[in-house]
């Protein structure tokens, strides 16, 4: 049905312009960006973050089990719980909930870790590793303690960093599109690939 | 087609030819070019729509993390594309991202409708994440390069357009010959045929189709014109043979005529000249003598041609009766032989006899055949000189009795000789001939000899050499019954 050709091509040309695209957009960004409080977007971004990626069946007890977005504090002023009331994500419904140790890790999808969370931070993301949770923070030193997303801020621009090597670690697939809008930073250097 | 019909058979199939291949061919071309219109618009609008989902899966992420950037990389990747215009990605109803091509206007704030002109499609394709549209992406393609395309097409086509019908002008002008040529051929022949008359004329046959049956009617039809030409000239021919011998025989019976008059006359005027003497009553016995013998002679004489001519009108209305019987030559030669002596002494000719067997039976009519002698003599004392000699012979060759009448008078012209046996011809037909009769004793002599189942020729050598004529009797078997009559 598809003229195969044509078809073939245009992938060709997306997929390295994707590449392209992704180091670009990661590099250079412009002020044009509506401004909106950082963590408005954040919240979107963390929402938009669990379309793109892929947890392992393991990730839930059942398939109708929600799908928790975990907090230790909440720098998110209600965004995030107003985003994400009565989403459903693939049959789960999401929920936010707030964890006061790391042990209660192991039962999110995904962990956000403020800056304000500080040292308590690396412990979580330490015990997170072993599980298919997304970690996602700000800190500075986020992805080399073993974070897979971190939010930077560039130009006033919310862009972010992500960590293939732990999203594998976590058996996490990351969607390609994902990771063309992302700084790839590899946890051993930080250093862009 | 009123203007083809005058052309000339040539022509017509050479213009047929053109127009036919012309019309196949616009018609092809067109039909080809019109499927290229339909194909590419159809292609035109499969293609973008496909393009449009491609782009709109490809700026899920773009859309969704605001990365206005890579969608601008991704709509710039369709630069390659030539049919596009626009490409506009629209997150929920506002623009997002866009791309123009070529100097087309930028993208409308929001999304324009679906929708198809003459010459441009807009397509729109949802942008999806996780079953909710989250934006569209909008691609305006332009047929424009189709449309060049398609004018390169025509330009082609009617380049080969023209090409074929000069290709096809050029073989029909040779291959016409295949049926115009005897055509031409059968026509230039007849119009030949009709203006010299010459119905010789023949037309090679080349073709086995139905130019060729024409071709063998042509012919079958100048065959029959020849034999009715020459039944007619054959016709005409016997016609005009026919028509001088009918004037022969006119000019014939008008000089027989003259000379009857005359030849009758001539007895009487001596006659009555030597009547008119005795009258007188002043000859001496002498004198009156020689008178009556005078008279005497030519009466006969005309009594001869009256029996002559009687003869002649018993031969032509066949009443002429032969009755031959057994006699001997010498009973047939001797009387005829003595009969003419006396007009052979008037002339002091001499007459020899010369008969080898004088016993000889002969089966003859006895006193026609006398005749036949006898006319033979007359002819010759008519046209030997004085003091000549006649010779008279008789024998038997073969099956057969020959008697031969000799002479050393005139001869026979020769060019007379074929016409010496006819009815009413002499040598000399002048009215001033120097002989008299009227030609008729050797057309009888031919009669009764022929009459017997025998022959009479003649022979001379020449004018003044004298000349025989031989009459030949065939003698048959002689039958024990045969009492001597014959009939």
């Amino acid at each position: 049905m598809l003229p195969a050709v044509n078809w073939t091509r245009y992938r060709v040309w997306l997929a390295a312009s994707g590449l392209l695209g992704g180091l670009i957009a990661a590099s250079v960004l412009y002020a044009e960006q509506p401004q909106q409080a950082e963590y408005q977007v954040k919240a979107a971004f963390l929402y938009n973050f669990a379309k793109f990626v892929e947890w392992p069946p393991r990730a839930f007890p059942t398939p109708s089990a929600p799908f928790s977005i975990c907090l230790m504090s909440d720098p998110f002023d209600g965004a995030l719980d107003k985003i994400t009331q009565g989403e459903v994500l693939d049959g789960h419904p999401l929920v936010i909930r707030r964890i006061r140790s790391a042990e209660d890790v192991s039962s999110c999808q995904m962990v956000y870790l403020a800056a304000s969370d500080g040292t308590r931070a690396p412990e979580i993301v330490k015990q997170a590793d072993a599980h298919p949770v997304l970690t996602v923070g700000e800190s500075d030193n986020f992805i080399s303690s073993g974070g897979i997303i971190r939010f930077v801020q560039i130009g006033g621009r919310i862009r972010f960093q992500i960590n293939p090597d732990a999203a594998a670690r976590a058996s996490l697939r990351l969607s390609s599109k994902l990771l063309r809008l992302a700084e790839i930073v590899r946890s051993s250097a930080g250093e862009l690939q | 087609m009123i203007t083809l019909r005058g052309l000339s058979i040539p022509k017509k199939i050479v213009v047929i030819t053109v127009i036919v291949s012309a019309a196949a061919l616009l018609l092809a071309s067109a039909a080809l070019i019109g499927y290229d219109y339909i194909a590419a618009r159809r292609d035109l609008r499969v293609g973008t729509t496909t393009l449009a989902q491609i782009v709109a899966d490809e700026v899920t992420a773009a859309v969704s993390f605001n990365d206005r950037n890579a969608a601008l990389d991704t709509l710039n990747a369709l630069r390659s594309e030539p049919s596009l215009v626009q490409a506009c990605v629209y997150s929920e109803m506002r623009l997002f991202a866009g791309h123009t091509f070529a100097g087309a206007t930028a993208c409308p704030p929001s999304p324009l409708p679906a929708s198809r002109t003459a010459d441009l499609s807009i397509i729109a394709a949802p942008i999806q994440l996780k079953g909710k549209n989250i934006g569209s992406v909008v691609l305006t393609a332009t047929l424009g390069p189709t449309y060049g395309r398609l004018r390169l097409e025509i330009a082609i086509t009617t380049v080969i357009l023209a090409l074929s019908v000069a290709f096809a002008f050029g073989l029909a002008a040779r291959l016409h010959k295949i049926v115009s040529e005897p055509i031409l051929k059968l026509a230039r022949t007849a119009d030949q045929v009709s203006r010299s008359k010459d119905y010789s004329v023949q037309v090679n046959r080349q073709n086995t189709d139905e130019l060729g049956i024409l071709v063998d009617s042509f012919n079958e039809m100048m065959r029959q014109i020849r034999a009715r030409d020459a039944d007619l000239q054959a016709r005409t021919t016997a016609l005009e043979a026919a028509n001088q011998e009918l004037r022969k025989t006119a000019k014939m019976k008008d000089e027989f005529l003259a000379t009857l008059s005359h030849e009758l006359r001539t007895p009487l005027t001596s006659i009555f000249g030597w009547i008119s003497l005795l009258k007188t009553g002043k000859l001496d016995d002498d004198k009156a003598r020689q008178a009556l013998n005078v008279i005497d002679r030519n009466a006969r004489t005309q009594m001869q041609l009256v029996e002559d001519l009687l003869d002649v009108s018993e031969i032509v209305t066949g009443k002429l009766k032969i009755t031959p019987r057994w006699t001997t030559a010498k009973a047939i030669i001797d009387p005829a032989v003595d009969t003419i002596r006396p007009a052979a002494e008037a002339k002091q000719i001499r007459i020899v006899q010369q008969i080898a067997n004088p016993e000889e039976p002969v089966f003859a009519d006895h006193e026609r055949i006398q005749q036949v002698i006898w006319n033979l003599l007359i002819n010759a004392i008519k046209f030997s000189e004085m003091q000549s000699e006649i010779r008279v012979e008789g024998d038997r060759v073969g099956s057969a009795y020959q008697i031969r009448v000799s002479d050393n008078g005139e001869g026979i012209d020769p060019d007379f000789a074929p016409h010496l046996f006819e009815r009413f011809t002499q040598a000399d037909s002048s009215s001033t001939r120097r002989h008299g009769g009227l030609g008729l004793g050797l057309a009888i002599v031919r009669h009764i000899v022929e009459s017997h189942g025998g022959s009479v020729s003649a022979f001379s050598k020449g004018k003044g050499l004298g000349a025989s004529f031989t009459v030949s009797l065939p003698i048959p078997e002689r039958s024990s019954s045969s009492g001597g009559d014959a009939t």
